[in-house]
C-alpha cells in the first residue's frame, strides 16, 4: 500500500514525528483491541474474578 | 562491569516514533505475557497435582529474578544496546512458557519461573527505558517514556481476557504453547531498538561502576527510590487484596472485576497525563501529587461509607495515579545522571519498587490475619503516601555536580 503523501506526512517525515497515517492505523488497532478486551471482561467478568486476582498478585510482586 | 567505554557507533537509526512504537509493542507482549501467568495457577496445580504453594514459589522466583536481573539487563542494554537484551527476553519468555506447558513437577515450575523472570527483565518496560530516553529530546522524554508505559498497560489489559478464553478453548498446555509462540514476535522487533548506544548528549562518558557509585551516593536518588518503594507497596497491596476486600464487604464479585478494570483503564490515562506533566512542570511535584493523591484515596476507605460506587470511583482515581510514577521517576533519573546509564540506574530504582511490592502484599495478608480487617493497611497506606509526597518535594531536579569532570 502506498502511503499518502499529504503535507502532514511530508512534514512528519522531515521532523521525525509519527506520520498521520501511521497514527491513525495504530490508534484504530489499539482501540479495537481494547474494545474487544473490555467486552470480554464485561461478558466473562465473574469467571475472570479469581483468575484476575491471582494474575495481578503474580504480576505485581 | 567493564571499565571500557562503549563503542560509539551511534544510536538507533530509526526515527523516534518507530523506536517508541517497537518498544511499546515489545513491552506490551513482554509485560502482557508475564501478567497472565497467574491465570494458570488453578489449571496447573490441578493438572500436575502440585500445591498452590509450589506454583506461588515459582512466581516468587520469577519476581526475584526479575528484580535482580533488571539492573544487569539495564547495564547490558546501556552498554551494548537493547536489541540483544530484548532477544534474550523474548527467548527466555518463550522458553519459560514452553517449560511450564510440559512441566510435571514443582521443580519444573521453578525453572519456568526463573526463565519468565529473565524474560520480563529483558522484554519489559525497564529494559527499554534507556533506548527510548536516549533517543528522545529532553523536552519530550517523559512523553516518550509514557508512551512506552501505555504500551505495557495496553498489553496487560488485553492479555488477561484473551488468555482466559484461550485456556478455556484450547486447554492450559496448548494455550501456553500459543503464548510461547506469541513471545517470539518480540524477536523481529528487537532489530528496531538495537544499536550500540553512542556517546550521550546529556551526560559525560562515564563507566558503569562510576555511574553506579555516583547514584548510590546521591541523596536525591535515595529520596526518589524511597518514593518508588511506596509506589510498589501501594499498587500491589491494592491489586492483590481488593477482590478479598470487596467480598468481605458483602459486595458482588463484579465490583472487583470492574474496579480492577478501571484501574487498568485509568492507568493508561494517568500514564499519558504524567508524560505531559513531565514536559511542562517539575517531575518531583508530579510525583508528590501522585503520592498525596493516593493517600487521599486510601483515606476514603477509612472515612467514607463503603459502597460499590465508592470502590469503583476510588479504583478509577487510583488507576490515574497507578504507574504514572514511571515516566516521572525514570525522567528524574535521566535528569540527574543523563541517559548514558539510564536503564541500569532505573533498574536499581525498580528493585526498591519490588521490595515495596513484596512488603505490601505480605503485610496486608499478615495484618488481615491478625486483625481481621484491612483498616490498618489503609492507615499505613495513607501514612506512606503522605511520607512519599513529602520525600519527593525536596528532590533537586538538576544534573548532579561532577567537579572532576567539570575540571577536565
Amino acid at each position: 500500500m502506498v502511503q499518502s503523501a499529504s503535507p502532514e506526512n511530508r512534514n512528519a517525515k522531515r521532523s521525525g514525528a509519527m506520520p498521520a497515517t501511521a497514527k491513525a492505523i495504530v490508534g484504530a488497532l489499539v482501540a479495537a483491541l481494547l474494545a474487544a478486551a473490555l467486552t470480554l471482561i464485561a461478558l466473562r467478568g465473574n469467571a475472570l474474578l479469581l483468575d484476575l486476582s491471582s494474575a495481578l498478585s503474580a504480576f505485581c510482586l | 562491569m567493564s571499565s571500557t567505554t562503549p563503542r560509539e557507533s551511534g544510536d538507533q537509526a530509526a526515527p523516534l516514533w518507530k523506536i517508541v512504537l517497537a518498544a511499546a509493542t515489545i513491552a506490551a507482549i513482554g509485560m502482557g505475557l508475564r501478567q497472565v501467568v497467574g491465570l494458570y495457577m488453578k489449571p496447573v496445580t490441578q493438572g500436575l497435582g502440585v500445591t498452590r504453594e509450589a506454583f506461588a514459589l515459582s512466581v516468587a522466583v520469577a519476581n526475584i529474578v526479575w528484580g535482580i536481573a533488571s539492573p544487569i539487563a539495564g547495564y547490558v542494554a546501556d552498554r551494548y544496546g537493547a536489541g540483544r537484551v530484548v532477544i534474550m527476553g523474548g527467548l527466555a519468555t518463550a522458553i519459560g512458557l514452553g517449560v511450564m506447558s510440559v512441566a510435571s513437577s514443582g521443580a519444573h515450575l521453578l525453572i519456568s519461573g526463573a526463565f519468565l523472570g529473565l524474560g520480563v527483565a529483558g522484554a519489559g518496560v525497564n529494559a527499554l527505558m534507556g533506548t527510548v530516553g536516549r533517543r528522545a529530546a529532553p523536552e519530550t522524554r517523559t512523553r516518550a517514556i509514557a508512551a512506552l508505559g501505555m504500551g505495557s498497560g495496553i498489553g496487560m489489559l488485553i492479555a488477561l481476557p484473551y488468555t482466559h478464553v484461550l485456556i478455556e478453548q484450547a486447554g492450559w498446555q496448548t494455550s501456553l504453547l500459543v503464548l510461547a509462540a506469541t513471545a517470539l514476535f518480540i524477536l523481529p522487533l528487537a532489530r528496531v531498538v538495537s544499536g550500540t548506544p553512542g556517546a550521550s548528549t546529556d551526560g559525560p562518558a562515564q563507566v558503569a561502576g562510576v555511574a553506579l557509585g555516583e547514584a548510590l551516593s546521591h541523596r536525591d536518588f535515595w529520596l526518589l527510590n524511597a518514593g518508588f518503594f511506596v509506589c510498589g507497596f501501594h499498587v500491589v497491596f491494592y491489586a492483590t487484596h481488593l477482590p478479598a476486600y470487596v467480598a468481605d464487604q458483602g459486595m458482588e464479585p463484579w465490583v472487583a472485576v470492574a474496579a480492577l478494570t478501571l484501574v487498568g483503564v485509568g492507568n493508561l490515562a494517568g500514564t499519558w497525563l504524567a508524560g505531559e506533566w513531565g514536559r511542562r512542570f517539575p517531575k518531583r511535584h508530579g510525583l508528590a501529587l501522585i503520592y498525596a493523591g493516593r493517600a487521599v484515596v486510601f483515606l476514603g476507605f477509612l472515612v467514607l461509607p463503603v459502597s460499590p460506587v465508592m470502590v469503583l470511583v476510588a479504583s478509577l482515581l487510583l488507576g490515574l495515579l497507578w504507574l504514572s510514577t514511571v515516566p516521572l521517576t525514570s525522567g528524574l533519573v535521566a535528569t540527574f545522571y543523563g541517559t548514558r546509564w539510564m536503564t541500569m540506574l532505573y533498574g536499581i530504582a525498580f528493585f526498591t519498587h519490588q521490595i515495596g511490592s513484596f512488603l505490601g502484599v505480605w503485610l496486608a495478608g499478615r495484618l488481615f490475619d491478625k486483625l481481621g480487617s484491612y483498616d490498618a493497611m489503609w492507615m499505613i497506606s495513607v501514612g506512606l503516601g503522605i511520607a512519599a509526597a513529602l520525600i519527593n518535594i525536596p528532590i533537586r531536579e538538576r544534573s548532579v555536580v561532577r567537579p572532576a569532570l567539570q575540571g577536565a
